[in-house]
């Protein structure tokens, strides 16, 4: 189990989108990304606007055209390059595919998510954020990153690593983290509706499945599965 | 409006067709098929349907719900729970009374039926006359 279970909970929450277009063009690829299973449908020219349709377990969830979905299209870590948390176009397809992300992603677009998380995290200046590091030599990549965190923040920061030794001044080190054996993480859980989380799985060299949330609930659980029982 | 400014240049001509072909032969008498044309959903059924052998319900359904953003941002579960209603108490019933479609209730499919040419002519001129309409 991921940490959290925000990688099964996502896969659970896999929605069926159908496209409807005259011209399908390269949507579905476009899409693929995402925590859904596209069909595509073609219309006879003269009918309605290219549009999706969304269902879950439970039937229809809802309809959008595709100019409404655009903005959802690009990548998490893109529309988030200017610094907003979550790009406003964003909003109406979060609500019909859910706030929980799933996509395979590269190292670069991981590195990208993981940066913005960390960046919110810094924003805001207080709250609980916790990052997995593989090995030490990945920390290392990222210690100034850290320090500035703990130095510039109010942060209780947490960083746990799958090896027996690493010491970072002003933050909670917990070593020889199973979970960061296995998974790439990183979740924060600041004041307000500040909570987001990553998750992701290597699958091949530079390929990962990852799936990221702003759901309280399942960040709160990723952060009871980080937070050692006995401390 | 009229002349240069039809918005529907081509008009199906009856005389291209003669009763009794065997295949593709179904013409309702004439207040069944205006009756039935006589509302929106029930055109887009039908000229939907000029392309599709058999769709599911569901299908249908969506197809109109991509109609509906036309005129509203998204179609809830609500909204497209009403088009499945309306499709399965009224218009589908009202097409298959007209031989416009077969309406097979036990699983949910629509068949298409064989038009006759000037049947499915006039299917083509009501749907591109309600949307050349709509966008002037």
């Amino acid at each position: 189990m991921s940490p959290g279970g925000v990688l099964e909970a996502a896969a659970e929450r896999r929605k069926k989108l159908v496209y409807y277009a005259s011209d399908p063009g390269d949507f579905a690829e476009r899409f693929a990304a995402r925590n859904v299973d596209v069909t595509v449908r073609e219309l006879p020219a003269g009918g309605p606007d290219p549009f999706v349709t969304v269902r879950d377990d439970a039937g229809f969830k809802g309809a959008v055209t595709v100019a409404t979905m655009e903005g959802v299209l690009a990548a998490p870590a893109a529309a988030t390059a200017d610094g907003e948390a979550v790009a406003p176009a964003y909003e109406p397809m979060l609500d019909l595919l859910d706030d929980t992300l799933f996509a395979s992603l590269s190292r670069r677009q991981l590195l990208a998510t993981t940066r913005e998380f960390e960046d919110r995290a810094w924003r805001t200046g207080t709250g609980v954020l916790h990052a997995g590091f593989q090995t030490v030599a990945e920390f290392e990549a990222q210690r100034s990153t850290y320090r500035r965190l703990a130095d510039g923040t109010s942060l209780d920061i947490h960083v746990h690593v799958a090896a027996p030794d690493l010491d970072v001044s002003g933050v909670t080190v917990h070593r020889d983290s199973e979970y960061a054996a296995d998974y790439w993480f990183v979740a924060f859980d600041g004041p307000g509706d500040g909570q987001c989380a990553l998750v992701a799985e290597k699958t091949g060299e530079d390929d990962f499945e990852g799936a990221w949330t702003y759901d309280p609930d399942l960040v709160a659980r990723v952060l009871d599965d980080l937070t050692p029982a006995d401390r | 409006m009229g002349g240069d400014d039809s918005p529907v240049r081509s008009l199906p001509d009856a005389g291209d067709w003669t009763p009794s072909h065997g295949s593709g032969d179904v013409a309702p008498p004439p207040d069944d098929l205006f009756a039935a044309l006589s509302d929106a959903t029930r055109r887009r059924v039908t000229w939907y349907l000029l392309d599709e052998s058999s769709v599911s319900l569901h299908e249908l359904a969506d197809v109109l719900a991509g109609w509906h953003l036309d005129d509203q941002t998204t179609v809830g579960p609500d909204d497209y729970q009403n088009i499945v209603a309306a499709l399965h108490h009224s218009h589908l019933p009202v097409l298959d009374d007209a031989g416009l479609v077969v309406y097979h209730r036990d699983d949910a499919t629509v068949e298409a039926t064989s038009l006759a040419p000037v049947v499915e002519d006039t299917v083509r001129f009501a749907h591109a006359y309600a949307t050349a309409l709509a966008q002037r």
